[in-house]
């Protein structure tokens, strides 16, 4: 029932242990913190990186510490966000397709920031705040659609119907809409980086840590609940437990990353998806890996947006990027060679 | 002195308000492999899904190692009971170790690290099987038999008392059959009770001391195999004609009469 | 119902507060560097005679005047590293809530930030007069308000000799998007004697019920549309085919700027052909 690439090289007979997870997880550290110093140093204003860090007061402080780093945070927090909820997911619901928007979670967090964009509320950070209330909303209803019912398919079900009622109703919105809130609208739904304060950032950086604390410390038994409900409770697993801590975890991770950043398509689906064809599908080793891969991947498709500006004399959303990276590398995977198990 | 590992009062089992099979009493006691006989759909995974707390019972009672299933905590009941389900339904991109290993999870702490004497119980229960070939394979590639063989590795390494087998021979060849039933029964001599859904009477004569047989939602018989494998009683059961045979060893063998 | 309802909360809840507001630093001394993030404030920077001390305007603008300049994004995305990176003296911009935290992020790195509202014609005028202000040409923005009110007054005094005519003008026919209240569009055509039959819309730009266009019937319909599709449709349309067609004349008449004094002339002609003088 469930499909897998062909992996990538011959498996060790177990491939989570320490020894490897360090050496991987280092150097996806190390890749991230690459991309964390390229979107740092690279931009339309030239930084003189020693001036800056000397001085923080100078136009190139002011623009390295209020600009570049708090936009590498947020790319990161964001990529790490989707990516290990990503995988968590794909874990929780059987599914290698399954996104981190699948649980109407992006739903909720997109008609929230359509109705603060469209009534025009600025204060308290207008879009950003009710998408979150909008994301918390539609994670209640889901969870609740899922307690009612010990199939996982009842949460994914009522994920994918709140979806489309959430897209049926900013569809109405935007119709009622002015064109230029509309583009507002249309660039937030899109998914973009912006610049947050460090008060914004410290908050999500926490919900964070929290969230994909907690999907990784429920990583050996989301190993075991993929093997099904049945077998899983056999082998000791609190199956309803972890499936709420799970899909709560999750949900307030993606919904904490589209507050801030909108609708950023693919990384939580591409990033979890090729490591694990590279790593196996061991949560243990998935879960950190994917954050730190898809904080990666998203500083450096947040860089490739801003090296485009000299072109369009406009900067993309991310979201953009992201599809168009992650769309054709998509279609490559799929096309390598994938059996049904 | 012996409580029976598995003892069940008038279960009644099934899926929603109608049971589909009722009235099974039976007392399972360690050292003795039971064979569970019925043509399809007469409850027999259900009724083991039940025994194990996956499947609430529709009436009766059960009882495992003496105390009632209700009061039994998921995790201390998984280091006692394992269970060899009849379809493999994860994630196919792990090894043959790790999913035998995934046997050793009741026993081991949150993330599931495994120690050295849990590899070595994992392994020795591929070498038992014949299998530690698969070991380094990812599951994906492997065949049905080969990944039933898994499954019976890893509820091997579960360590239980007691063990539930669903229809532990399908899709295995001749050989792998005979030796996944010469394992249990060596462990079951061992002290280990097991209770094992077959689907030919043949094994069930071969290897079982017990037998209950199911059939139209009631329990045709049970008792220990000699007397209750029969051609007359497993005729009835599978509706059908059976001659009845002895090998030379004194094996009995049971074929569809009529058959030239 | 419902729908009017949401729509009011729509546009009563956006009004933002005031045309014209200053973020960030104060700016000192004489201004030499400037960047606009809108066509019609370079318009304004231009007609002030300032234009040699624009260093960056938006993707959107077209002035040969300012070919060779860099541009820093657009509405509701401008490049706030970009307009850092020129050292502006002064940021010129139209407030919008999609534009509004990179604005913010501009002020607070030390650029001047001038928000020029340019809704309706007072705006305008009241723009002109601050950027004139803020430049050190106020006589010149003096010069281009009076202009313009004067504009206004002559107009309406003309109107007044000439029977009001119902018009309609349209911003795009697919989907029917026209000039409802409340804007300066619907304001000029008020100038120049026309009554505007879209005036119980919602919204300066609403999207209009075609059915309800028919029924206003009305006698003149100004196109200004970028693109022609969908115009035969509607121009075929009972109560919209005895109109008379007109496209407007020019982008005069589109964009809040200094020309709208022009466009309101050419508009009063067009109205009122047989109109004396």
């Amino acid at each position: 029932m469930t499909t897998v690439a062909r992996p990538l090289r011959v498996p060790l007979a177990v491939r989570f242990t320490p020894a490897r997870a360090s050496l991987v997880l280092g150097g996806l550290l190390a890749l991230a913190i690459v991309a964390l110093g390229a979107s740092v140093l690279l931009g339309e204003y030239p930084v003189h990186l020693l001036r800056a860090l000397a001085e923080p007061a100078s136009a190139d402080g002011r623009v390295l510490f209020g600009l570049r780093i708090p936009r590498a945070v947020l790319g990161a927090l964001v990529g790490a966000s989707l990516a290990a909820s990503g995988s968590a997911l794909q874990a929780l619901l059987r599914n290698p397709l399954a996104d981190p928007f699948v649980l109407g979670v992006s739903g909720g967090a997109a008609l929230g920031a359509t109705l603060a964009l469209a009534l025009g509320l600025q204060a308290l950070a207008g879009p950003s705040l009710l998408a979150f209330v909008g994301a918390v909303a539609a994670m209640t209803l889901v969870l609740a659609a899922g307690r009612a019912r010990s199939s996982p398919y009842a949460a994914l079900l009522t994920g994918v119907v709140f979806n489309a009622f959430a897209a049926a109703v900013i569809t109405c919105i935007k119709t009622l809409l002015t064109p230029d809130r509309l583009g507002e609208v249309l660039t937030w739904l899109a998914g973009s980086l912006g610049y947050e304060r460090p008060r914004t950032l410290l908050v999500g950086g926490g919900l964070q840590l929290l969230a994909l604390g907690v999907l990784w410390a429920e990583s050996a038994r989301l190993n075991l609940l993929s093997l099904g409900d049945d077998e899983a409770a056999s082998l000791g697993v609190p199956v309803r437990r972890t499936r709420a801590l799970v899909l709560l975890a999750a949900s307030l991770s993606v919904a904490g990353a589209v507050a801030l950043a909108g609708l950023v398509g693919f990384v939580g689906l591409i990033v979890p998806h090729l490591l694990r064809l590279w790593l196996g599908p061991d949560q243990r080793l998935l879960i950190p890996a994917s954050a730190l891969g898809g904080a990666a991947f998203l500083v450096l498709a947040d860089v490739a947006t801003r090296m485009l500006f000299p072109l369009f004399h406009a900067e993309p959303p991310v979201g953009v990027v992201t599809a168009v990276l992650g769309g054709p590398l998509f279609v490559w995977l799929l096309n390598r060679g994938e059996h049904p198990a | 002195m012996n409580v029976p590992a598995l003892e069940t009062a008038g279960l009644a089992v099934g899926y929603g308000a109608c049971p589909v099979v009722s009235g099974v009493s039976v007392a399972i006691a360690p050292g003795t492999l039971w064979a569970v006989l019925g043509p399809n759909g007469s409850g027999k995974s259900t009724l083991l899904r039940t025994v194990l707390g996956l499947l609430r019972p529709l009436a009766g009672e059960v009882s495992l190692f003496g105390t009632p299933l209700v009061r039994w905590e998921r995790r201390a009941l998984a280091r006692r009971v394992a269970w060899v389900p009849q379809a493999f339904d994860g994630d196919a991109g792990f090894t043959g170790l790790e999913l035998v290993l995934m046997g050793r999870a009741p026993h081991q702490g949150g993330w599931g690290l495994p120690g050295p004497k849990d590899l070595a119980v994992a392994r020795a229960a591929l070498a038992e099987l014949g299998i530690a070939h698969l070991a380094g394979r990812v599951v994906s590639r492997l065949s049905g038999g080969e990944r039933r063989l898994l499954l019976v590795a890893r509820a091997l390494a579960q360590e239980p008392a007691l063990l539930l087998l669903d229809e532990p021979t399908a899709f295995l060849d001749l050989q792998h059959q005979a030796q996944v039933l010469e394992r249990v029964r060596s462990r079951v001599r061992g002290g280990l009770a097991a209770v094992a859904v077959l689907h030919d009477p043949n094994l069930a004569a071969a290897f079982a001391d017990q037998g209950l047989l199911l059939r139209d939602g009631q329990v045709l018989g049970q008792g220990a195999s000699a007397e209750l494998l029969d051609a007359g009683r497993l005729g009835q059961l599978y509706g059908l004609g059976l001659a009845e045979a002895r090998t030379e060893t004194g094996h009995r063998l049971f074929a569809p009469r009529g058959t030239p | 119902m419902i729908a009017a309802l949401l729509s009011l909360a729509l546009l009563g809840a956006g009004a933002d507060p005031g045309p014209l507001r200053m973020l960030g630093p104060a700016p000192r001394g004489e201004l030499r560097r400037v960047v606009t993030l809108a066509p019609s404030l370079t318009e304004v920077v231009l007609a002030l005679g300032a234009g040699d001390r624009l260093v960056g305007v938006s993707r959107f603008d077209e002035r040969p005047e300012v070919a060779r300049l860099p541009r820093v994004g657009g509405y509701v995305d401008p490049s706030v590293e970009a307009v850092m990176a020129l050292h502006p003296d002064l940021v010129l911009a139209q407030p919008g809530p999609g534009n509004r935290r990179a604005v913010e992020t501009m002020a607070e790195l030390g650029a001047p930030v001038l928000l020029l509202s340019l809704g309706t014609v007072e705006d305008v005028i009241a723009a002109e007069r601050a950027t004139g202000k803020v430049l050190g040409r106020p006589a010149q923005g003096e010069a281009l308000a009076r202009e313009l009110e004067a504009t206004r007054a002559r107009i309406r005094q003309r109107a007044r000799a000439e029977r009001p005519v119902r018009v309609l003008l349209v911003y795009g026919f697919e989907p029917l998007v026209v000039a409802g209240p409340g804007g300066f569009a619907d304001e000029l055509l008020t100038d120049a004697g026309a009554v505007n039959v879209a005036r119980d819309a919602a919204s300066p730009y609403p999207v209009y019920s075609v059915e309800r266009a028919l029924r206003s019937r009305p006698e003149v319909i100004l196109d200004a549309a970028d693109t022609p599709a969908g115009r035969d449709r509607i121009r075929a349309l009972p109560g919209l085919a005895e109109a008379r067609w007109a496209q407007v004349p020019g982008q005069a008449l589109l964009h809040p700027g200094p020309a709208l004094g022009r466009g309101l002339e050419q508009l009063f002609s067009l109205l009122h052909p047989g109109a004396g003088r």
